[in-house]
């Protein structure tokens, strides 16, 4: 049983305008997931029906193998955490604590409970010293760590982020990636993230896939996916720098593996280059 | 008005012995001094309670370190508004004197009365103090510590978490009127600039205050929907930890209350036995 399936799912938004087509996607547990497509491909529509928050218009949602119903939505919204684009539309509260501490509210926890869950909440994404601050005073990274945290608080088993890396700098894009690779590995929790930084899925994904006009053109492991720049072009997207550039040395008659992640890249060349055996 | 905001929430961040008070016995004491004015009866006597409550305030305005132009421009800028009101009152009688006396006549038969003279004057001073509280109240307690009070007050859970929305999206709105504003001036448009025609002003400005408003409902709608997700429902309230008061907050708190309780009753006395 996957924790979230979806079958053949279609959309269509008020003034038929088709979001989603016969969208089959699946997320097992302790995976990170990347969903990648260009602006308006319908990765953030995709994202709103894995918690209820949009109805499919044909096809099925099913979270942990059942469909999502009015009885047990808040259960779901529970399990499933969504971490929408812009922090400012998710932080609501007068101060950082309080905004964390309005999902475990929700959920009919104690006072000391919820107090618990914001300081682990505060600890786990690293910003303890804002706990009292008011969100118009953080910078634009900060908010969103305070939105995922906000989210985490509520103890989601599967984590989903859209455009998480959106307006970050990139000491705060390096942070994001060591944090979501923490996710899987020290929690065991399911990330899915949206991106149309092809650069940074390698780092923070084993599976993805790839939408276009409502579509999901191609899905597959990083190599599988990377392997494809025609389909990846037609799409409007890339191959990342990586890939691209030990492709090249490997037809300028370099003896280089591939490798898509900056580690194995270094790996990689340096092996090619006799540096290490 | 927006950046009086922000300049109100600058003087809210800074540091005294008042701006660390509990919001609660700020609240309590503003609240108090308010009540207390107001219960004097319509007479002379409001000068002397008043004088005595401005002492009080000014006091208090000193010990926040505060420059007393602050509080003069904010006394200005709510004064106007309401001082046309209390003006009016001149020209009309009111059922706290049995007599009125004209002190001057106007043509359409309109006339001055001596009592609604004096009337009008009790009635600025009442307001001229109790605005000054509130401006002390609002310039030493950041907003969201003066919601955080009222509601371990007893303010209603509903009506908490509806404030703690409306102070965090002022703030958001209030950036998003600054930025709209700075790409209106590298346009270098000004809404005051004789030299454009002023129906080309106005469509403009209109398109501005129109943009403001369909952003806040799209961004009403994505709050409600980020709400939703986090389990958002009939009985959600905001989250205030429990946090005692410090013993010198209460004696604080006591002696301000003694004495905002006392001076208007000894002064009432004290008149009673004059007569």
């Amino acid at each position: 049983m996957h924790l979230i399936e979806t079958r053949e799912l279609c959309y269509v938004y008020p003034g038929k305008v088709a979001a989603l087509n016969n969208i089959n996607f699946i997320a097992p547990r302790n995976a990170r997931i990347a969903v990648i497509g260009s602006n308006g491909a319908g990765k953030s529509t995709l994202f709103k029906h894995f918690n209820g928050i949009f109805k499919p218009t044909s096809g099925s949602v099913l979270i942990r193998g059942e469909p999502i119903t009015k009885q047990n939505s808040k259960e779901i919204r529970k399990f499933v955490g969504i971490v929408f684009q812009n922090p400012d539309d998710q932080i609501f509260s007068p101060t950082v604590e309080q905004d964390i501490a309005f999902g475990p509210t929700n959920l009919g926890l104690d006072s000391q409970t919820i107090h618990h869950r914001v300081h682990e909440a505060l600890k786990v994404v690293g910003i303890e010293h804002l706990a009292s601050r008011v969100p118009h005073h953080l910078s634009g990274g900060e908010k969103k760590r305070v939105a995922i945290a906000g989210v985490i608080a509520m103890e989601p088993e599967v984590l989903v982020l859209d455009e998480p890396t959106a307006g970050l700098d990139p000491k705060g894009v390096a942070d994001l990636n060591t944090f979501i690779n923490s996710l899987a590995k020290k929690y065991g929790m399911t990330v899915i993230f949206s991106t149309h930084d092809v650069g940074l899925v390698p780092e923070i994904a084993d599976y993805i896939y790839v939408m276009d006009k409502g579509r999901v053109v191609a899905c597959g492991t990083v190599d599988e996916i990377f392997i494809q720049p025609d389909m990846l072009k037609s799409v409007r997207l890339d191959v990342p720098v990586i890939p691209k550039l030990l492709k090249s040395l490997k037809e300028n008659g370099i003896e280089v593996s591939m490798a898509y992640t900056y580690t194995d890249a270094e790996e990689s060349l340096l092996r090619a280059f006799g540096k290490r055996s | 008005m927006i950046e009086e905001l922000f300049q109100i929430e600058r003087d809210a961040y800074r540091d005294s012995v008042i701006h660390r008070l509990d919001a609660r016995v700020k609240i309590a004491i503003a609240f108090a001094a308010i009540i207390a004015l107001v219960a004097v009866p319509y007479s002379t006597m409001v000068y002397t309670v008043g004088a005595i409550f401005f002492l009080f305030f000014l006091v208090l305005w000193v010990c926040t370190r505060l420059s007393p132009v602050v509080y003069a421009k904010r006394l200005m800028t709510i004064v106007p508004l309401w001082g046309m009101v209390i003006f009016f009152q001149i020209f009309f009688k009111n059922k706290y004197y049995t007599e009125y006396h004209v002190f001057m006549s106007l043509p359409l038969g309109i006339s001055i009365y001596y009592e609604s003279i004096e009337f009008a004057f009790i009635l600025l001073a009442k307001f001229i103090i109790c605005i000054s509280f509130i401006i002390l109240l609002s310039s030493t307690t950041k907003m969201h510590e003066m919601l955080e009070g009222a509601a371990r007050m007893g303010l209603p859970a509903e009506f908490a978490l509806a404030l703690g929305m409306m102070i965090r999206y002022l703030f958001v709105f209030g950036y998003m009127f600054r930025k709209i504003n700075e790409t209106l001036k590298t346009k270098c448009f000004d809404v005051f600039d004789r030299q454009l025609p002023y129906r080309y002003r106005l469509r403009q400005l209109g398109y501005t205050i129109g943009t403001m408003f369909i952003r806040s409902y799209e961004q009403g709608e994505r709050v409600y929907t980020s709400m939703i997700c986090r389990g958002y429902g009939r009985e959600s309230y905001l989250f205030v930890e429990r946090k005692p008061l410090k013993v010198r907050e209460w004696a604080f708190l006591t002696l301000s209350l003694i004495f905002i309780i006392a001076v208007p009753i000894t002064i009432w006395l004290t008149a009673i036995r004059l007569f």
